[in-house]
């Protein structure tokens, strides 16, 4: 039987909201780096995949 | 992640010298480089710089200048971008009405203690709905529900630059999904 989590899905996207604006209010050079950043993680994500890495690891664990 | 902000500051430094030194005219950051002024940042593969540049004799436009400038200070040219201080860089010359206002009436911003110009939001919504690709799509929507736009000015730009059936389409569009 699966089991259902007791999650509070409001609070949840509350919290999301919150983080939202808290990256929204820093300066400019912290968001540029993360924005440039988050593509960087995306990109290695995406060679690995294209690679076939990821299903290697996956297999391993 | 301080060594990389610290890298950034010292790109657009780099981008201010070549305005000062006339290597460029005017510049203002876009896309997605710009989108992190006005809202939570989101990916981006790099600063997409739009520049004026000086007239040339036979009113080619030429980025070689820009390119030998940077490769004389020891930065990585590449064939999409330059990578100034490790930073990817495009230099792109406004290419029409919009992308020269775009530049024109971008605001003044700083990058820690470095002066720059970035797109207004405006701008910004009217060039990615004139280019239209899917991540422009995505991206209206989010920077249209999260950054302060002022509407007044929103629609007189595109009307202006004869976009503003397409935004009425595409927010119909919106609200059948």
């Amino acid at each position: 039987m699966r089991h259902r989590h007791d999650v509070n899905i409001e609070e949840l996207f509350r919290g999301k909201e919150k983080l939202r604006k808290e990256l929204a209010a820093l300066p400019y050079n912290r968001k540029l780096a993360i924005a440039l950043q988050l593509q960087g993680m995306i990109n290695t994500f995406r060679d690995a995949r294209l690679k076939g890495e990821l299903f290697k690891k996956e297999e391993a664990n | 992640m301080d060594l990389f902000v610290r890298l950034i500051e010292e790109a657009i430094g780099v981008v201010n010298e070549m305005e000062r030194e006339g290597v460029i005219e005017r510049y203002a950051i876009g896309g997605g480089a710009a989108i992190a002024l006005h809202m939570e940042p989101i990916p981006t593969q790099d600063l997409d710089v739009f520049v004026f540049l000086p007239q040339t004799p036979g009113q080619l436009i030429l980025l070689t200048p820009i390119y030998d400038y940077l490769r004389a200070r020891g930065h990585r040219v590449g064939e999409a971008w330059v990578y100034i201080h490790d930073i990817p860089v495009q230099f792109i010359p406004a290419y029409d009405d919009l992308t020269e206002e775009a530049v024109d009436r971008a605001v003044d911003a700083f990058c820690g203690k470095t002066p720059t110009r970035v797109f207004r939001a405006e701008h910004i919504l009217a060039i990615m709905l004139q280019t239209y690709r899917n991540k422009d799509k995505e991206r209206i929507v989010r920077v249209f529900d999260e950054a302060v736009i002022d509407e007044r000015l929103l629609e007189d730009i595109l009307r202006r630059h004869g976009l503003w059936e397409k935004w009425e389409l595409f927010g119909e569009k919106r609200r059948e999904a």
